[in-house]
């Protein structure tokens, strides 16, 4: 079974995905910071991150660059997914090792499932 | 300098004018003849001069002659001397008067001219002044204007962020009902919920074209290039929307162009919106007949048309159909209800790309074609 962690400050959103992705089978933990992000990632080890951008105190982006400096978690797939879509911030994630950069309104729960298991390797899902 | 030139402020011929040319004039204030007033030679020139030395000259050497020959001035010597000095000076005078009159005319004609372009400077000193002052003015209504337009956009795209978290919600969610994830639907309650859920992706459309346009407006649009065969993207468009035409019972085609067409270099993403946009709208607006979609190349550009044979445009609306909002009589209005803002979209992404789009209609009721020309190059 697939883990999955879901930053996200957006409690009504937050939940709405827990409740999608548990659904599918995955195994989630929700953090509404960046802190807790990275508390949880060490603690949990998911398969992926599914990060939002527009977050309290520390943004994504600066979620990014902490996670690329603790090694034992640094290695693991982040997807970005946001309603904040800016070139230049887009740019950033992508330099910060991104694998894609989704706009939430473009997906309903079980579409962003789907996209998501196409960055999970085959043996995880 | 300044005083003379107050002084020469009195014209030529007036009493209390000082010539600033004559010697005699300018030093001692004195007038020999009424001429010198007008004189405009130099001190070496001197008329006035050359005639009191040279009837000198004459008047000493004559009588030293006379002295030297008979040991007096005898009154013969007297007399001829004298006639000669008179006789000399009426020829002086009569010669030099031409010379006079040529100069007095040459400084009459330049004092006009000077005058004229004194008064010629101060208009157009005062011009200036106005039409810098007027620049000016303008220049702050457009800075201003332009804080105000980027506010605007700022604002927009700030709003538009935080409106597409609940619209997400709300996707998110009807989407969950509608897969039966809560609880099973009523075959009505899924029809009622399925109208939901499109209304809030035309919100979600809304949203997303207001976004579009608040970044094209603030310059944060860029255009992510490829190498792209037109013909298959206009194809790809057209598969997803061909089930919108046969449920309205309309023939649609895309003629292929017979030779392939150049790959051209577009963000294809933005191309594929505005090709959508256009059939889109033919479909919505044609309620019998065909859509026909084409794409050429004509000389050194890519030509793509839509042709439909619905509502057709009028005069006006052909002109107005592009722009974002109109300001008419009754304020803000759309062009024609329910088409947003996408075509306003589509041609800011086709400027992007140094291309042209523009509609034809024969008019109302006679259907209309859409064109949009790309630079292969």
């Amino acid at each position: 079974m697939a883990k999955i962690l879901i930053i996200e400050d957006k409690k009504i959103l937050a939940e709405m995905y827990q409740d999608k992705f548990s659904q599918a089978g995955f195994e989630v933990s929700l953090a509404f910071n960046s802190e807790e992000g990275i508390r949880l990632a060490k603690k949990e080890k998911p398969d992926l991150i599914l990060l939002d951008i527009l977050l309290p105190k520390e943004n994504g982006i600066q979620f990014l660059k902490r996670l690329k400096m603790v090694p034992e978690i640094s290695k693991i797939p982040v997807v970005a997914f946001s309603n904040y879509d800016e070139p230049k911030t887009k740019k950033e994630a992508a330099r910060l090792g991104v694998k894609d950069y989704l706009i939430k309104t473009e997906f309903t729960p079980a579409e962003l499932v789907e996209k998501i298991k196409e960055y999970l390797p085959s043996s995880r899902i | 300098m300044e005083k003379a030139k107050k002084i020469s402020k009195k014209k030529i011929g007036e009493s209390g004018y000082i010539n600033e040319n004559c010697w005699l004039v300018k030093t001692l204030n004195y007038t020999p003849y009424k001429r010198c007033q007008y004189c405009e030679l130099k001190f070496h020139n001197c008329l006035f001069l050359h005639y009191q030395i040279i009837s000198l000259i004459l008047i000493l050497f004559f009588f030293t002659l006379s002295f030297l020959v008979e040991g007096k001035a005898s009154e013969l010597v007297i007399i001829a001397v004298f006639t000669l000095v008179i006789v000399y000076g009426y020829f002086f005078n009569k010669s030099t008067d031409k010379l006079i009159q040529a100069n007095f005319a040459q400084r009459k004609a330049k004092e006009a001219l000077e005058e004229l372009a004194e008064t010629l400077q101060e208009k157009v000193d005062e011009q200036t002044k106005k039409i810098k002052d007027a620049y000016k003015k303008l220049r702050k209504a457009y800075e201003e204007l332009k804080v105000l337009d980027k506010a605007k956009s700022e604002f927009i795209s700030m709003a538009s962020h935080q409106l597409r978290t609940p619209l997400t919600a709300i996707k998110g969610y009807i989407s969950m009902f509608l897969e039966g994830m809560f609880n099973h639907l009523s075959p009505k309650a899924r029809e009622k919920m399925e109208n939901v859920f499109y209304s809030n992706e035309r919100l979600i459309k809304i949203v997303n074209d207001l976004l579009n346009i608040s970044k094209i407006e603030l310059g944060k649009m860029e255009l992510e290039k490829e190498n792209v065969q037109i013909e298959d993207l206009i194809q790809s468009c057209c598969e997803e929307l061909k089930i919108e035409a046969e449920k309205k019972g309309l023939k649609f085609y895309f003629q292929r162009p017979k030779k392939a067409l150049l790959k051209i270099n577009i963000d294809s993403l933005k191309i594929r919106q505005v090709i959508l946009n256009l059939i889109d709208n033919a479909i919505r607006y044609t309620q019998k007949g065909e859509i026909e979609i084409k794409a050429e190349k004509i000389n050194s550009k890519i030509q793509i048309s839509v042709r439909d044979t619905g509502e057709g445009l009028t005069k006006e609306e052909k002109k107005k159909i592009f722009e974002g909002f109109t300001r008419g009589a009754a304020g803000i209005t759309y062009w024609i209800e329910g088409a947003g803002l996408g075509l306003y979209v589509a041609k800011k992404y086709v400027e992007l790309h140094r291309g042209k789009i523009w509609a034809e209609s024969k008019g109302k009721g006679k259907g209309s074609t859409f064109y949009v020309e790309l630079p292969i190059r």
